[in-house]
């Protein structure tokens, strides 16, 4: 079968980032992104927080095509379904069509996508391998934006950046950063990607009531 | 022991069109000439204007009537070529000029007559419809010719006017590059169909309580419903990643008289092309979703996808395409 090879330095090889711990929190909560080619989903299935290419095994549809959103990880075209380790575990007409059993299913798994956090933040690659999301910002950086995506946990009302804010750049990130006041957060589409995948979100400190013991 | 033995199948290398086939501008160009540039293709059923005109892959296809005599070319840019056209009943067909090759007769066999048996009910014409889609035209193909996303993509629409056990009652046959699929229809629809025969007194090629789709390479279809209504379909190219879905409705009667008539057969024309509009609609989103996702895992080796028992006809397409394909120009 001809196959597309991709080089090193491609996007496919770099991380992105893809959203905080918070958007993928609660139950089959997912958000997807297109690095080259490739459609990307995060998603919350059963508490496990997983990252695969986000096309069908099946017939190669796109699984999930919105932004973001709630709902299981299931195939709008003929109604597969998969589990956190990609498997398809909901096949409509296996028994009569496709009679698959177990490792049948297995070599049917979604191809996984790597995924890694730093701090809070979520980022994702579509290669499997390579170097960790660490090496790859440089240490002194991943440090900084862990403390600062735990510092500013707090999800508000978008604010516009000032002149004077600090500004961070990271992979496809910027940081907007005005200290104790917001942390601006714009996260630009991938290569490849549309513009419906760029997101952009403010964030505060946490409140003084949740700092208190309890 | 399962009542239906061996069902899904993995291709082997080779035996379907590879992933890039859906958006290289290099395979497009490829079938433009091997595909669009040879076979025989439907153009469409003359009317009063005794022409017909058509564009796919680039290609602009002009046909005229002249009393019993067709004649027409194939513009390419500055290139022309003549056609040869013929019929198979109302149902016009032509292909670029060559020595050898297929007879219609051929091309269309074994379904000649039965297409032109139904070609008989094309009466009273309805407007032409043309639904664009983001996807290769390949993928519209794959789509019409899945018997079983129905319960998915089409829960209130097909899905509820087939035989609730359509499992049972779905008649595929397949020939090569042609193929024919019966779905029996629910009791309720035939119920609906036979009421609107009653009232119109439609034409019916076959006592049939079923919806049939019989699809002949490379990329005509004719829906019918109840033996009487027919939908030709035709999935034009327009580019490596879009393509044109064209239809017409045919709601032939036997009688069709008074005012009174007349503005029930208007009323029920619009009603059918709207319900079919609607279960179009329903398939778009998930051919453009193919569209999106297929080039997504082309770089990975062995992601084949899997085929079952009721999508063979869509393998027997890629194995067709993969011969037409290798024929000498």
């Amino acid at each position: 079968m001809q196959t597309m090879t991709i080089p090193d330095d491609a996007p496919e090889n770099r991380w992105f980032h893809l959203c905080t711990e918070d958007d993928l929190a609660g139950p089959n909560a997912f958000v997807t992104t297109r690095v080259g080619a490739v459609p990307l989903v995060a998603q919350n299935i059963k508490g496990r927080v997983v990252a695969f290419r986000n096309v069908c095994t099946h017939r190669f549809a796109v699984i999930h095509g919105e932004p973001a959103g709630c709902g299981p990880l299931r195939c709008p075209y003929h109604g597969w379904s998969f589990d956190a380790d990609g498997v398809p575990v909901g096949l409509p007409f296996n028994p009569t069509d496709f009679q698959l059993e177990a490792e049948g299913r297995r070599r049917l798994a979604l191809h996984p996508a790597s995924l890694a956090r730093c701090g809070r933040l979520v980022f994702v690659r579509v290669a499997a391998g390579g170097p960790s999301l660490e090496e790859e910002l440089g240490a002194a950086l991943f440090a900084r934006l862990a403390a600062l995506s735990d510092a500013f946990p707090r999800r508000g009302d978008a604010m516009e950046p000032e002149d004077g804010w600090e500004r961070i750049e990271a992979t496809n990130l910027r940081l907007h950063l005005a200290p104790d006041q917001a942390l601006v957060l714009h996260s630009a589409a991938p290569p490849g990607a549309g513009q419906r995948f760029s997101r952009t979100v403010t964030f505060h400190p946490a409140t003084a009531d949740a700092e208190l013991p309890a | 022991m399962s009542a239906h033995p061996v069902q899904s199948i993995v291709p082997e290398t080779g035996t379907f069109l590879p992933h890039s086939h859906f958006w290289t501008g290099e395979a497009f160009v490829r079938e433009r000439e091997r595909v669009f540039g040879r076979c025989w293709l439907y153009m469409g059923v003359f009317d009063d204007t005794n022409l017909l005109t058509a564009e796919m892959a680039g290609l602009r296809f002009e046909l005229r009537r002249r009393g019993e005599a067709m004649e027409g070319v194939c513009r390419d840019g500055e290139r022309v070529r003549p056609l040869q056209i013929d019929r198979c009943g109302a149902l016009v067909f032509a292909r670029v000029a060559q020595d050898g090759g297929p007879t219609l007769a051929r091309h269309l066999a074994p379904y000649g007559d039965r297409l032109a048996m139904m070609s008989a009910n094309c009466l009273n014409p309805q407007p032409p419809v043309g639904i664009p889609f983001q996807a290769n035209w390949k993928a519209l193909v794959e789509n019409t010719m899945d018997d079983f996303h129905g319960s998915t993509v089409h829960p209130d629409t097909i899905h509820p006017a087939v035989h609730p056990d359509w499992q049972t009652n779905l008649v595929t046959e397949r020939h090569g590059a042609n193929s024919d699929s019966r779905w029996l229809l629910a009791d309720g629809t035939a119920g609906w169909w036979a009421k609107l025969d009653a009232k119109l007194r439609l034409r019916r090629f076959a006592e049939e309580s079923v919806y049939r789709h019989l699809f002949i390479f490379p990329n005509f279809y004719l829906a019918t419903f109840f033996g009487a209504t027919v939908i030709p379909h035709r999935i034009d190219p327009v580019a490596p990643d879009a393509s044109v879905l064209r239809w017409q409705l045919f709601l032939p009667t036997t009688r069709l008289e008074t005012a009174r008539e007349q503005a029930f057969h208007r009323s029920t024309a619009t009603y059918l092309i709207t319900s079919a509009s609607t279960v179009i609609a329903e398939d778009r989103p998930v051919c453009e979703a193919v569209q999106q996702g297929r080039p997504g895992i082309a770089d990975l080796p062995g992601f084949t996808g899997i085929y079952g028992r009721r999508e063979r006809r869509i393998l027997d397409f890629h194995q067709a395409m993969l011969r037409q394909l290798a024929e000498a120009a």
